[in-house]
């Protein structure tokens, strides 16, 4: 196994190279890319550019994970207005293009969010058939796209056998899972949707979560490696039983408040310990 | 005896089948269109309504000419179900585009669009609750009226000739396919309602 973590996590004015030299230095594998996230890598960004952000990347001896966007919450391929809908496709098309690039074989989508004036069964039929949609240019660009499970974000695919239902609907080996361990709170059980939805995992989102925290003001759910509720030697023993050897990429909220980078270095120690299976 | 009766009476007696149509289904080149028509299409598919119908899923791009035509079907017969798709529209072209539904097909539309409460009411042909669709165009005139949104008209029926017109100012389309059973409900009692009164 492979891991990464996300460019999103540089400390603040921290630049591009700095990132990466260090994430280098605290041993991870690579990095995942958030398009729309900092300014480095937005939609604006030229082919050139992306280039040149990939050979800075290979310079450092590191790979891309996936590539990831921050933007599918405000432009959704769930969305009732079609201006909305073209823009998302449109970022997804980009990612797949960019994957490409960076000589990596998966991206990130949140598909769907339900609202209270958005309704759970247009949402879903949306989703299913644009994704029909993209899972032909996923093909075509020979990169996978992993739906993610924001379960309590999104109010949409709250059950390990929903989502693969969905995904049975999509019908594409290219539309998959990017399994996230974190956001399963109080609706499952990481390890079970290990389980049902193993072979479709495209990627895997690692951190952890505090279930009896429900989510107000500023005490996030969310916390570090082992210091939440999530089972994970369970965790791992799933991952095992389905064969999942692929990339186990940190998404970690930046809690640090002294010495920022800590977190990265920390985050590392965690995810060699859980792939070693020391736990 | 006028060619109706004539007509009716040939149906009662079983000596004359009715011809079971497809409706012409005109949607504009964008997803909100395309999305409403496609359901549109689907539940006419489980449905064995007779008569001239066209379907104008989610239009915000109707031009005069087509308006115009439409007018002329309608007069001689045909029924169009003009769903209004300027939830998303601009300011110029929802003012623009319900001026020439008042010009062509006699409607009264109020002067600005609202923010739909999140079910809308149809009174006709039964009471049903269905989801709205965001911002409604609405009705200036209760007449004719079928489904309200707040209290305010945003469905209506209207004669035109031998035929007619069905106004659906909070999308149906979209929920017509998407499970939504009382939207399925309300768009075949609609339609067999129209075919029953007409046949």
């Amino acid at each position: 196994m492979k891991k990464a973590i996300g460019d999103n996590i540089f400390p603040a004015n921290t630049t591009f190279e700095q990132g990466l030299g260090l994430l280098k230095r605290a041993g991870y594998d690579g990095v995942e890319l958030w398009l729309g996230e900092r300014p480095w890598f937005q939609m604006k960004t030229s082919d050139g550019e992306v280039r040149e952000l990939a050979r800075k990347i290979r310079d450092e001896g590191l790979q891309v994970s996936d590539v990831a966007n921050a933007l599918d919450w405000d432009e959704n391929i769930c969305a009732r207005d079609p201006a909305v809908r073209e823009a998302a496709m449109r970022h997804i098309r980009r990612q797949l293009e960019t994957a490409q690039m960076f000589g990596c074989d998966a991206i990130l989508v949140v598909a769907g969010v339900v609202k209270e004036d958005l309704p759970y069964n247009e949402v879903y039929n949306r989703c299913r058939d644009a994704l029909q949609k993209l899972g032909e240019d996923a093909a075509r660009a020979k990169v996978k796209i992993g739906i993610e499970n924001c379960c309590a974000e999104q109010k949409f695919l709250l059950s390990p056998r929903e989502f693969s239902t969905f995904l049975d609907e999509v019908n594409s080996p290219w539309v998959g899972i990017h399994l996230d361990v974190g956001n399963i709170h109080e609706t499952g059980f990481a390890e079970q949707w290990i389980e049902i939805n193993g072979p479709r995992i495209t990627r895997m989102h690692m951190k952890d979560v505090h279930k009896h925290r429900g989510r107000c003001g500023e005490e996030s759910v969310y916390t570090n490696i082992f210091l939440g509720d999530n089972n994970w030697r369970a965790i791992r023993q799933a991952m095992t039983k389905v064969n999942y050897d692929g990339w186990v990429i940190a998404e970690m909220e930046a809690r640090y408040k002294y010495a920022a980078d800590q977190q990265i270095f920390d985050t590392a120690a965690a995810l060699d310990r859980l792939t070693a299976g020391r736990l | 005896m006028t060619r109706r009766e004539v007509l009716r009476s040939a149906l009662l007696a079983g000596l004359v089948v009715p011809e079971v149509r497809r409706p012409a289904i005109l949607a504009e080149p964008h997803l909100l269109s395309e999305e409403s028509g496609k359901h549109f299409q689907q539940m006419w598919d489980g449905c064995k309504v007779v008569g001239d119908w066209i379907v104008l899923p989610g239009t915000r791009e109707m031009s005069a000419a087509r308006a115009v035509k439409l007018r002329s079907r309608a007069e001689r017969g045909a029924w169009v179900i003009l769903e209004s798709g300027l939830c998303f529209a601009t300011e110029l072209r929802r003012q623009q585009q319900t001026r020439l539904w008042e010009n062509a097909f006699g409607l009264s539309f109020a002067d600005s669009p609202k923010v739909s409460d999140l079910f809308i009411e149809y009174g006709w042909p039964l009471r049903q609750i269905v989801r709205g669709f965001g911002v409604c165009t609405l009705l200036e005139s209760a007449a004719g009226a079928i489904a309200q949104s707040g209290g305010k008209p945003v469905c209506c029926r209207r004669v035109i000739g031998r035929g007619g017109i069905i106004f659906l100012g909070s999308m149906l389309g979209p929920g017509l396919g998407a499970g939504e059973r009382e939207a399925e409900r309300i768009g075949m009692r609609l339609i067999e309602a129209i075919a029953r009164e007409t046949s």
